[in-house]
């Protein structure tokens, strides 16, 4: 049976938080476009293409200094999807998820699924062309 | 409180206690069920039930006395009773999407796309019913998720290290 979370012991999912947020605090201290010690997109590095996650390191530094309008400029769709993704833990990990059971089932239904990944399809060739 | 059901031929009894139960006529191979069970199991499996029947104290079976018997139908809400079709009551796997859209931007691209595939894939096999087909694409999303997330972090703190070592390494080196 799968588990219903990442990780099923607590001390796991602490550390987890804890590494998370360490990695938080680097993108937040170390602007990704400033200086090079920040690891280049693989499938960028061997295609040349942009990958609908490129620019994801800038993105997030900026996003952590608030700069909603600079973090779009370096990856649009993370920014787009902030909503989405946000509403989707919280009704995962948290008590909303017996509470709008029905919600929940939509939210994470087919439909959504074909949503996101056509998206995420769209977005990558979009980039490239554009 | 857990229930206890028994079959005595093809006739199904109860619910009962455990303690109800120690007075009905079971034997060893007797086909018994309760919560938490997949199917029928015989008495001694069971290792509450064979505490007692080990201890030679299996009751005079009383003719005289019927079997309390109950409606058969659904007799808990939330689980799966031998009687009953499986389904309905069986809860969603995880379809482990957002996990996925966030692996997608963040790092692996196959990786993300095999998570939401998968989790597209737990939700059209559970709306027709394929529960086992659910779970395996449940369990697929996880696995594509979980490399996804520690081959990233993995590489990214090891790149970042490894840079960090060259610059070190570069600073002593120019001391001695």
């Amino acid at each position: 049976m799968g588990s219903p979370t990442l990780f099923s012991n607590p001390f796991g999912r602490a550390a987890f938080l804890v590494l998370l947020l360490g990695i938080a605090a680097f993108c937040f201290w170390f602007d990704p476009s400033e200086v090079s010690f920040f690891p280049p997109c693989p499938f960028r590095l061997l295609t040349g293409l942009e990958c609908p996650g490129c620019g994801s390191q800038r993105c997030l530094h900026q996003l952590l200094h608030g700069h909603m309008e600079r973090a779009y400029g370096y990856n649009p769709l993370m920014v787009l999807s902030i909503p989405y993704v946000v509403t989707g833990l919280l009704l995962e990990y948290t008590p909303l998820r017996t509470k709008h059971s029905a919600f929940h089932q939509r939210f994470y239904g087919k439909t959504a699924s074909r949503i996101a990944f056509g998206m995420v399809v769209l977005f990558g060739i979009g980039r490239n062309l554009f | 409180m857990k229930q206890y059901y028994y079959l005595e031929g093809n006739q199904q009894l109860g619910p009962f206690t455990l303690e109800e139960l120690r007075s009905k006529p079971i034997q060893p191979d007797t086909k018994v069920w309760t919560q938490g069970l997949p199917d029928w199991v015989a008495a001694s499996t069971v290792p509450e039930i064979n505490e007692w029947l080990s201890g030679a104290q299996i009751p005079p079976i009383n003719p005289s006395l019927p079997p309390i018997q109950s409606p058969p139908s659904r007799p808990f809400q939330d689980s799966y009773t031998p009687n009953q079709p499986l389904g309905g009551t069986m809860p969603k796997p995880k379809t482990w999407l957002v996990e996925s859209i966030l692996v997608t931007l963040f790092c692996c691209l196959p990786f993300g796309i095999a998570g939401i595939v998968n989790a597209s894939n737990v939700d059209s096999r559970y709306s027709n019913g394929d529960f086992a087909g659910a779970q395996r694409a449940s369990d697929e999303a996880a696995k594509w998720t979980k490399v996804a997330l520690f081959v990233s972090i993995g590489f990214w703190v090891l790149y970042i290290a490894a840079i960090f070592i060259g610059v070190f390494s570069g600073v002593t080196n120019s001391f001695f």
